[in-house]
């Protein structure tokens, strides 16, 4: 008999998600007011609204870094749960738009929390997985003995475009999101993947130290191959979710919400039907409103359209994100009314 | 019984109506749509086919698949196997 394959799963007993806050850019950009700059007819615009969903994105003003959207969470968090910064002991911040290359973003994210030199501090580098990725490492970091530990996902990913690509610009919001996982009972488990064969599908060009004789010229802004990324999705997501179900031993009916990463409104009801679960249990309007939110889309889905039952109820949900790298994880988390407001359109409070 | 390729056929029309793409406008069992159009009017003609084969079957059928953006063996590269496609995913 060959052998099984090494896998990525996880699970976990005693680490609580205790709340989720999520900062979006200030910024409004409808779909149907820039098309034109892009070169978009009338007709054009028209077909990708319906076909995809395009109607506007939530992007930041001027110089406003990731590091500026997760701070404006975190301290609405803290506040919101009442906990001080000094009794966090580790923070995690993925990103794939670093306000710098090194170093590390959380680092400068620590200090301007005011979390304790004695806390940990370190980015991930991932994308639209890696709400996911950074839970179960909080979960890992928070079981083995850390009482409390933040997990903030953000990208800028607006100021990482050709702001003519009519394919990606469109597409791209900026948002900041930051979880709490704290030490608790409460049960979740993990599946996550990799797969860098298909690198390229989803990348920017001459960002790295690595040259690379095909991008030679190729300017430094998001490139995609929107079909290999969408055969990617339709081939991985929906056993994703089947096998991430099959691992917690929760039947699909015993799922209140399925949270997924929000490329566009045509996957995920593609996906929806696939799995035969009801369109108020699965959330798809994110990228409509605030624009693909990358890493926070998953919270920023929370904060953006389940705020109230994420707040009131006790609920078994599942998560899914799926993207650049290849990278893609699912979780099927517990929680028990946690802190999730609406979330905050730019980084003064209101 | 619905008529899966009629369906389709009007589905790819009223997806040109905006693409205007004049080689879809006389569809043969040889056309190659995937070759035609670009993705996003894919994604439409997608959508379109969904929505009028759920309103003649009462069904919604997914029709996105892994193949569809497979620049080597998507159904779409020829109209027949496109229909073709098509009904074994409606159980034809």
């Amino acid at each position: 008999m060959a052998d099984e394959p090494a896998r990525a799963r996880l699970s976990f007993g005693n680490a609580a998600l205790a709340g989720i806050v999520t900062t979006v850019g200030d910024r409004q950009v409808l779909f149907a007011e820039e098309g034109p700059s892009l070169g978009l007819e009338p007709g054009e615009i028209s077909r990708l609204q319906r076909a995809i969903g395009l109607e506007a994105r939530q992007i930041v003003s001027g110089e406003q870094t990731t590091v500026d959207l997760c701070e404006a969470s975190a301290r609405r968090l803290l506040a919101g749960l009442d906990i001080p910064a000094s009794s966090v002991s580790g923070l995690i911040l993925v990103t794939q738009t670093p306000d710098h290359s090194t170093p590390a973003s959380a680092i400068a994210l620590q200090d301007r929390l005011g979390l304790p030199i004695t806390s940990m501090a370190f980015d991930v580098r991932l994308g639209c997985s890696g709400f996911v990725y950074g839970l179960a490492i909080a979960c890992s970091l928070v079981e083995a003995g850390l009482e409390r530990v933040l997990v903030a996902v953000g990208d800028v990913a607006s100021r990482f475009v050709d702001p003519t690509d009519h394919v990606v610009a469109p597409i791209m919001g900026d948002a900041g999101a930051v979880a709490l996982v704290e030490r608790r009972p409460s049960r979740s488990w993990f599946e996550l993947y990799s797969d860098g064969s298909g690198q390229r599908a989803l990348y920017i060009p001459n960002s790295g130290v690595k040259r690379v004789a095909e991008d030679e010229g190729r300017p430094s802004v998001m490139t995609m191959d929107g079909a290999a990324v969408f055969n990617f999705t339709l081939q991985r997501v929906p056993d994703l979710i089947n096998d991430i179900l099959a691992w917690s031993g929760k039947p699909l009916e015993d799922i209140d919400y399925f949270v997924l990463h929000q490329p566009n409104k045509y996957i995920l009801k593609n996906i929806q039907k696939r799995l035969k679960v009801p369109e108020e249990r699965f959330p798809s309007a994110t990228q409509s409103v605030f624009g693909n939110q990358n890493a926070a889309s998953i919270p920023g889905t929370i904060s953006g359209f389940l705020s109230i039952p994420y707040s009131e109820q006790k609920l078994v949900s599942v998560l899914a994100g799926f993207g650049i790298g290849l990278s893609w994880g699912a979780a099927v988390i517990e929680t028990d009314r946690i802190y999730a407001p609406p979330p905050q359109f730019g980084l003064e409070q209101g | 019984m619905a008529d899966i390729e009629a369906t389709l056929r009007e589905a790819l029309r009223r997806m040109n109506e905006e693409t205007r793409c004049e080689a879809l406008d006389a569809v043969t069992a040889d056309s190659n749509l995937f070759d035609a159009v670009d993705s996003m009017a894919i994604v439409d003609l997608l959508l379109e086919s969904e929505a009028l084969l759920e309103a003649e079957t009462g069904n919604y059928v997914a029709l996105a698949g892994e193949t569809i953006f497979d620049a080597e063996h998507s159904p779409l590269r020829r109209w027949r196997d496109w229909v073709a496609y098509v009904e074994q995913r409606h159980g034809r």
